[in-house]
């Protein structure tokens, strides 16, 4: 089977589509515009332009206001369509990839935890090949403040969703969130957020250590956290190696979600 | 030597392509060809430039698919039909509130169109969803767009054939007017299975200050969940509504203050927290 693509046809349909493609891209940039202004930025001739628009409305890609010289903007049809897209994407099977090279590569503990209301819950797990952290078994949840995977989804939320987990926890009834635990936890996740990594050191787990990093839609919404765990007599050395690790699978994952990353 | 085909023949076998993707899913060529009656080389063409203009992404297997890029589109179409939109977490906590799928739809010819969905914690509702469209005799959001839209209900009626989509639908045109008004004198309205049978909607204006119609605004799911307890979703709906209205106020004259920006700042906003 010839691959798609490798032709480099370029008949005059096939240039139609790149300029709709420059059309469709210069609008999500900069909103509305007029024909005018987009025949200027494309340096195109605006008769060009102005058939180039009427195709793309005729296929509902794009509006026109119904005032002679309105400016232009994407067509709602595009949401329905970014909408498929997003829905055929699962956040669960693109990590599991991610969860099992992390695990080719140090033989230990990988995990995917996703938020759950106040919780995060591991929805994937990829047992390490000489200990098993008994940490979140498949199903198994924690307070989103506790253990690596967890911090690393609160951290990344918005500030409201924060300061109601915080108020929530600290007026709890049981075992109530200390007002200097509150404090030391808002500084933590503020670090998180610099680093774009969470650790835990045996605070859920004795002598266990994890290291997650947060999946973001493209929304740039946190969705989801990759945490690796391992014993800590284990890891030592190699935890400089795990950071870097995690960092970039988390990175993948949220690529492959859509999510543009600042430097990239 | 090469046919040249004409550009709107191509960009309608272009937006037939990506339909059908988004549809079915990653095909190959020779799918593609048989789904839009192409001969396969075009459709080898087509899915190249698809590839080529990064709409598309070829797989291991050889299919194709759409790539994330149609996820910035949808965004940005998002923000473009509804630039006064801006604080998602307020339909958030709606949902989290009613436990029920909440949709904002915003006007347009003869119809209102879906941007947002939000998926309720019981049964979902899937009639409508973000990109789709409802017309204005039908559902709480289409009727509640009829009473407080800029279309004059009666023409809208002399143009429409009212369709009966369940035996609680709306066919007569004077039971639309009276809806109308009955809208227009409580501020909301309810949908007791006149779009699927089993599921209801109340559904408020989202209005400016000066009572234009930007987008209508409801909450859906079981009838039982819905019927019995209108006056108090109404309340949720219209104050968040009105929340909607005040960020979209403030976000209006920060726009008004950075003029050449335009709608730039606002794209940027969507894309990144």
């Amino acid at each position: 089977m010839a691959k798609i693509g490798s032709e480099t046809s370029d008949t005059a349909g096939m240039s139609a589509i790149r300029k709709a493609t420059r059309v469709l891209h210069r609008l999500a940039a900069s909103g509305e515009l007029t024909a005018g202004e987009l025949a200027d930025a494309l340096e195109e001739p605006v008769t060009t332009v102005y058939r180039m628009l009427t195709n793309l409305e005729g296929i509902g890609w794009i509006e026109r206001g119904s005032r002679k010289g309105s400016p232009v903007r994407l067509g709602v049809e595009l949401i329905a369509l970014g909408q498929s897209v997003e829905d055929a994407l699962d956040p669960r099977l693109l990590s599991r990839a991610a969860l099992v090279r992390l695990n080719e590569a140090t033989s230990e503990t990988a995990y995917l935890c996703v938020p759950s209301g106040q919780r995060a819950t591991c929805i994937e797990r990829v047992d390490g090949i000489y200990t098993r952290t008994a940490e979140l078994p498949i199903g198994g949840s924690l307070p989103l403040h506790q253990g690596a995977g967890p911090r690393a989804i609160l951290a990344f939320t918005s500030q409201l969703f924060r300061d109601r987990y915080t108020a929530t926890m600290r007026a709890s009834q049981l075992n109530p969130m200390t007002e200097s635990e509150a404090l030391r936890l808002d500084a933590e996740l503020a670090s998180i957020r610099a680093s774009g990594l969470a650790s835990s050191d045996g605070d859920v787990t004795p002598g266990v250590y994890s290291v997650a990093a947060p999946v973001m839609n493209h929304r740039g919404e946190v969705i989801a956290s990759i945490t690796l765990s391992a014993l800590k007599s284990r890891t030592d050395t190699r935890m400089l190696a795990f950071d870097d690790l995690v960092r970039d699978e988390a990175r993948r994952v949220s690529t492959d979600l859509g999510f543009r990353h600042a430097d990239s | 030597m090469p046919t040249v085909e004409k550009p709107s023949r191509v960009l309608t076998h272009l937006s037939t392509a990506v339909r059908c993707l988004a549809e079915v899913g990653p095909l190959s060529a020779p799918d593609i060809a048989k789904e839009i009656g192409v001969p396969r080389p075009s459709a080898y063409r087509l899915l190249g430039a698809l590839v080529q203009a990064g709409l598309a992404i070829q797989r291991a297997d050889g299919t194709v698919s759409l790539s994330t890029a149609w996820l910035k589109l949808g965004d940005s179409a998002l923000a473009t039909a509804a630039p006064w939109f801006d604080r998602d977490d307020l339909l958030l906590e709606l949902r989290d509130k009613t436990r029920l799928t909440v949709f904002l739809c915003v006007p347009r010819p003869q119809r209102t169109v879906c941007v947002r969905r939000l998926d309720g914690q019981g049964v979902q509702v899937l009639v409508l969803k973000p990109g789709g469209s409802l017309p204005l005799h039908v559902g709480g959001v289409g009727r509640i767009t009829l009473a407080f839209g800029d279309e004059d209900p009666e023409a809208y009626l002399a143009d429409i054939g009212l369709d009966q989509l369940t035996p609680n639908s709306l066919v007569q045109p004077e039971q639309v007017l009276a809806d109308v008004q009955l809208s227009r004198q409580r501020g909301y309205c309810v949908s007791d299975e006149d779009v699927t049978v089993g599921v209801g909607a109340v559904a408020v204006p989202v209005l400016t200050e000066d009572g234009r119609l930007l987008a209508a605004l409801s909450v859906a799911g079981r009838r039982e969940d819905i019927i019995g307890h209108e006056p108090g979703l109404a309340n949720e709906l219209t104050e968040t509504a009105a929340a909607l209205v005040t960020s979209a106020s403030t976000a209006r004259t920060a726009q008004a203050a950075a003029v050449p920006g335009r709608t730039e700042a606002k794209a940027a906003a969507h894309t990144r927290t």
